[in-house]
């Protein structure tokens, strides 16, 4: 029987490892998206596929590469992986995220036998499709969204499978960014497996094991007692999206009732919108995702982020929903819808949990994934940047300004980077004072940022939501909600800015000035 | 005599090294209120018992916290800051990052620079260094006269792509300055690299610490001379070289890991002097543990690190700090789990055991209760500490919810420290690609020596250094740091022909720097250029040979970069275009290191012996402990700064000079 200090410290040891395999992917990918932005995770997980450490870059991510290895295994390999191979997932109803999620997953073997595996999810800046960046929320069917790579093997027995590179290679926009980025993800894999080998080397294999059976019972322990001490009644919280981007103006609610019974928490989601004909769909992970980041903030940090936690979170949607989609309904931009789930998650702990509410953060999300030929190469450029907003006041403090929030939690593009490496001028980055919500304790500033066009032309696509006032942040204890969030456009030659539809695709040409602008947070108090 | 002096928060050391190898030690308590006094005490108790006047000071260094204390504390100018229009508020933008990710409730640190001290100018300098913009002088001199008005203490100037064509910022810093007759820093100098926050943040941090430090150097100084101390003081930079007082206070931003970095120093030149110039040093204080990695004697650097939350782009010893020390505080939790810290009880109430009040379980009453600390002889006998309280802190917090016994439970909280220490020494070895298992460890700090050896069980290292004064190796690495200055500039140009022309007009506008930083001293230039993939961000430091820049010499760089990314991250691709993002140099001005002789062992006293966790130990005292041909353990070996404990099936060596070796048997 394994003791409690060396379960404890074999716990920190694993997340250390998750940490340091992020660390080693950063720092060598291409993608802005990765190594500026932070879009990516890395996770490791037991033999049976559930999430022991997860490194903290974006919550976005929580869970899902669970779901993804579980069931890409069973669909696909279920004899399991062999040493040397990397499965290769990204498939939205198969697990997975949207198609640019690309996750792969290496089995580690300690004298043969399998003793867990390593994974890694990254947002790649393009996986092919209809639009630059593949993302867009007037895709109306999945098929527009890019390669779908349904658990297939990337590299087997340490051979890269050359025919699937070339196919991957052929059918992306940025093929170098994409490739080298595959490259970084799997040397994350490597060093992860160096380090659970040395692990089980250290503690040997039984005892490593039975550590992580520890690990993930004692966590389940403390998520259950942690549920049980919260009120046994029911909260239900509401919010809007603006539109789906297909049909304009037409509001989606997204609607929860959560109730603890029995230390186990049920999350229903029965009461949001239909699913939409448009990419804003939600995959059944994501949804996930979304919940389990509100119940994390609300549990504090003595419950680690492990299946021992999310074994005892219930979601409830029957199929054919907002946030459950069918097959193969488009999902490609279901960011925004998750982060507005994830508001109204943390709105209804709120709401059970009042000595721990605080006001509403932004979930404005605006953004854009434009390409254009830079004019002093000739070669062509996908670039992308992800804005924060203001974040929601607390009891005791203002809001954040300027926060990418709740399960994002995407950096900023250094504007010197954007100038450097795409065909744009960045005219000014700036917080929109009094944005924030009014109250005894302000919400957050928002922000915005110019972005002029240097090339010849642009193409692509933008989204942004909480453009209505009526779905703006709210406040808390009789503060004021948040201001709202726009995108822009200045063409060349006039001084006029014009507000674009919340969601579409965009042309510019050379001088033309596309404005982002971060919706404000919550006030708290009077 | 050339003396070291080292400034912390609780105590004071200086250390003395006579021309003919004796070396004097002093420990005196810091005066926080008063720091130049602590500096002048510590001065007078090392003349006392050296007998050496102060006019026979030959050489003076100095390791201070007065720039981070500055940080922490709040206790920096007020500063306005100068950028392009429309930047104004990168400085509180940031990242956009939050610090908390699942913490809705705590809030990101407040902004270096208010925003009503935020200026912007009409200016733009664009990706290839051209102007886009004509700097708005005008402008310039409005924003002036707003600053004088704002009661702002001094300035910091950061425009975009300055690291590229200062001319913009040379031009608004000169008139600034003379609008206003504060002290202007301007980004170019301090960080001229690529991204515009970090720059930023340190930037405004240097300003903001201007004229503190610059005054306390200037004070010191005069008080240093008055007391008839003649020889030049120079102070110890985060990036482990020194310089003089007058230089170090125009750059205070890099002085804010000045302490920890004069501890690796010492520790690594003591491991290099003992024949292991590849290390990794592990410090352990009250509150803290400071880990390094050191490779061929040099202790290795990052680029990028930060204070109080604020990135800080300047070259600094690659240290790693985790709370762990003496004072951790051992807690457990609701579920049974132990944690060991990052919550110290510091000097004041202390650990349970100094009786002033502390009710909470530390590691030294954890070490108490095991044995390995003697509460009568704490401090060489000055500050005995009391078992009672130690036994009954660790058996109510610690052995009654875990259901140990008093010692199993003081066990176990020394192998959690002892996980966290080996945890953050992995992070800067295997993660930077080294193997642990070939490194030497040195232990220092007052509670390193007795941590040293389970330590280096924990990361299957053989070989553990104790230096003759561990408690006070930063003291003695003042006086082993050559002067250093370290210059960087931005060329970002992808590798190719046609290259090392330009780069060569850059090293000679750099080298032109480097000479007047040196001010007549001869100096060693060493170049190194920041090199990565095209399109990846995190750049790597890879030497270049030196001037002029050749197509040859680039391409040994790039081949060296290959190797480098091969070892950091596990995989190169040597066909794949690479990119050069910035220049450093690194200017050295070697100095004298002094020889400390070999003392005469004091006649032995009586010996008696101890258990440890059960186990009896023979205790001896380390002025009269003679190594012989080495001795096996269990010992342990007891001095006024430190514990050291050899334990079963580890023998103790003499390295000379002081050091002791312990090598697994």
């Amino acid at each position: 029987m394994i003791d409690p200090i060396t379960q404890e410290i074999i716990g920190a040891a694993l997340s250390s490892i998750a940490e340091e395999m992020a660390v080693v992917e950063y720092r060598s990918s291409y993608s802005p998206i990765i190594r500026e932005m932070l879009d990516f995770s890395c996770g490791v997980f037991d033999a049976e596929g559930r999430l022991l450490a997860h490194s903290e870059m974006i919550p976005a991510q929580l869970g899902l590469m669970q779901s993804s290895l579980q069931q890409g295994l069973a669909k696909n390999h279920p004899h399991g992986l062999r040493p040397g191979d990397v499965m290769l997932t990204n498939h939205p109803y198969l697990g997975g995220t949207h198609t640019p999620d690309l996750q792969v997953f290496a089995p580690v073997h300690a004298d043969g036998d399998l003793i867990g595996y390593t994974g890694s999810i990254a947002h790649h800046i393009d996986v092919g499709g209809r639009v630059p960046g593949t993302e867009s929320a007037e895709n109306t069917e999945l098929y527009q969204e890019g390669l779908l790579f349904p658990a297939i093997l990337l590299v087997e027995r340490g051979r890269r499978v050359r025919p699937l590179w070339q196919l991957i290679e052929a059918n992306v926009r940025d093929p170098y960014a994409t490739l080298g980025d595959l490259d970084a993800q799997l040397a994350a894999l490597r060093r992860g497996g160096q380090r659970l080998l040395e692990l089980a080397d250290r503690y040997g294999t039984a005892t490593l094991l039975e550590g992580v059976t520890g690990l993930l019972t004692t966590t389940s322990a403390r998520a259950r007692a942690e549920f049980a001490s919260w009120p046994s009644r029911a909260v239900e919280a509401e919010g809007f999206m603006d539109d789906d981007g297909v049909v304009r103006d037409v509001p989606l609610r997204i609607a929860v009732r959560i109730e603890v019974r029995d230390g186990e928490l049920h999350v229903d989601l029965d009461g949001s919108a239909p699913q939409s004909p448009g990419g804003i769909n939600v995959p059944w992970a994501s949804s996930h995702a979304a919940v389990y980041f509100g119940v994390r903030a609300f549990c504090g940090s003595h419950v680690p982020q492990n299946d021992g936690l999310t074994r005892h979170v219930h979601l409830h949607c029957a199929e054919g929903g907002l946030l459950r989609p069918r097959f193969p309904a488009a999902v490609s931009t279901r960011h925004i819808a998750v982060q507005r789930l994830t508001d109204v998650v943390v709105e209804a702990l709120g709401d059970l949990l009042p000595g721990r509410a605080v006001a509403a953060a932004h979930v404005s999300f605006p953004t854009f994934v434009i390409q254009a030929t830079d004019p002093r190469t000739g070669r062509p450029t996908i670039m992308t940047d992800i804005l924060g907003g203001g974040g929601g006041a607390r009891p005791g403090a203002p809001g954040d300004a300027a926060i990418d929030s709740y399960t994002s939690n995407c950096a900023l593009l250094p504007a010197e980077i954007a100038e450097l490496e795409y065909p744009w001028r960045i005219d000014r980055t700036e917080l929109v004072t009094g944005s924030g919500g009014a109250g005894a304790q302000r919400g957050g500033d928002g922000m915005l940022r110019d972005y002029t066009l240097l090339a010849d032309e642009g193409y692509g696509i933008y989204y942004i939501e909480q453009t209505n006032a009526a779905f703006a942040a709210r406040g808390r204890a009789g503060g004021g909600p948040g201001a709202t969030g726009a995108i822009l456009v200045r063409r060349a030659g006039s001084d006029l800015f014009e507000q674009l539809p919340g969601k579409g695709e965009v042309r510019l040409r050379r001088g033309d000035t596309l404005r982002l602008l971060g919706a404000g947070g919550g006030g708290y108090g009077t | 005599m050339r003396v070291g002096v080292d400034i912390g928060g609780t105590f004071t050391d200086a250390v003395g090294v006579a021309s003919d190898g004796r070396a004097f030690v002093a420990k005196t308590r810091s005066t926080p209120g008063d720091i130049d006094r602590g500096f002048v005490d510590a001065m007078a108790a090392l003349g006392e018992r050296s007998g050496l006047p102060a006019d026979q000071v030959a050489y003076l260094a100095h390791g201070t916290t007065v720039a981070t204390n500055a940080i922490v504390e709040g206790r920096t100018a007020r500063v306005a800051l100068v950028t392009t229009a429309g930047f104004r508020d990168t400085v509180e933008i940031g990242t956009q990052l939050r610090a908390h990710l699942y913490d809705l409730r705590a809030p990101n640190p407040p902004p270096l620079v208010p925003r009503d001290l935020r200026f912007e100018v009409r200016e733009r300098i664009g990706a290839a260094g051209e102007v886009v913009t004509p700097l708005d002088e005008d402008e310039v001199e409005t924003v002036g006269a707003a600053i004088r008005a704002s009661g702002a203490e001094a300035i910091a100037v950061v425009f975009l792509f300055s690291f590229l064509n200062p001319d913009h910022e040379e031009r608004a810093a000169r008139l600034l300055a003379a609008n206003t007759g504060l002290e202007v820093t301007r980004s170019s100098r301090v960080a001229p690299e690529l991204r515009e926050y970090p720059r930023t943040t340190t930037t405004a941090i240097n300003a903001s610490l201007l004229p503190l430090v610059g005054g306390y150097v200037r004070d010191l100084t005069v008080r240093l001379a008055a007391t008839g101390v003649r020889a030049p003081l120079h102070l110890m930079r985060s990036s482990g070289g020194v310089a003089r007082g007058a230089g170090a206070a125009a750059l205070p931003v890099a002085l804010i890991s000045s302490g920890p970095a004069a501890g690796v120093i010492g520790a690594a030149r003591v491991a290099a002097a003992a024949g292991y110039p590849d290390a990794l040093t592990v410090d352990v204080g009250g509150t803290t543990a400071d880990v390094a990695l050191v490779i061929g004697g040099e202790p290795q650097l990052r680029f990028r690190g930060e204070v109080a939350g604020h990135p800080v782009a300047l070259p600094q010893i690659d240290v790693g700090s985790i709370g762990a020390g003496g004072g951790s505080i051992a807690r457990v939790d609701a579920f049974g789990a132990l944690s060991v810290g990052p919550a110290s009880a510091g000097a004041d109430p202390g650990p349970a055991a100094y009786g002033l009040g502390g009710t909470e379980a530390t590691v030294t009453d954890a070490h108490i209760v095991l044995g390995t600390l003697d509460p009568a002889r704490f401090l060489g006998g000055r500050a005995p500490l009391d078992a009672a309280l130690a036994r009954e802190a660790i058996t109510r917090c610690v052995a009654g919810p875990l259901g140990l016994t008093a010692e199993a439970a003081a066990a176990a909280v020394v192998r959690v420290l002892t996980a966290n220490m080996a945890s953050a020494l992995r992070v800067i070895s295997v993660a930077r690609g080294h193997d642990p298992r070939r490194l030497a460890l040195v232990a220092l700090g007052g509670a390193g020596p007795m941590h040293g050896p389970a330590i280096a069980d924990e990361l299957g290292i053989d070989r553990v250094i104790v230096p003759r004064y561990p408690g006070i190796t930063a003291a003695i690495g003042l006086l082993l740091a050559d002067i250093r200055h370290d210059l960087a500039r931005g060329f970002v140009r992808v590798v190719g022909p046609a290259l090392a022309a330009d780069l060569d007009r850059v090293m000679a506008a750099v080298e032109r720097d480097a000479r007047t930083l040196l001010d007549g001293a001869r100096g060693r230039l060493q170049w190194y250029l920041d090199v990565r993939y095209r399109g990846q961000a995190y750049e790597l430091t890879v030497p270049l040979s030196g001037r002029p820049a050749s197509d040859e010499r680039i391409a040994r760089t790039v081949r060296a970069f290959h190797v480098a990314h091969r070892r950091a991250y596990g995989h190169a691709t040597p066909d794949a275009p690479t990119e050069i993002v910035t220049v450093r140099c690194r200017a050295t001005v070697p100095l004298p290191a002094p020889v400390i002789g070999a003392e005469e062992p004091t006649p032995a006293g009586e010996t008696y012996t101890r258990p440890i966790a059960g186990v009896a130990h023979r205790v001896f005292a380390r002025d009269s402990f003679r190594v012989g041909g080495g001795r096996e353990g269990p010992i342990v070996i007891e001095q006024e700064d430190s514990t050291v404990v050899v334990p079963p099936g580890w023998t103790v060596h003499d390295a000379g000079a002081g050091t002791l070796i312990l090598e697994r048997s």
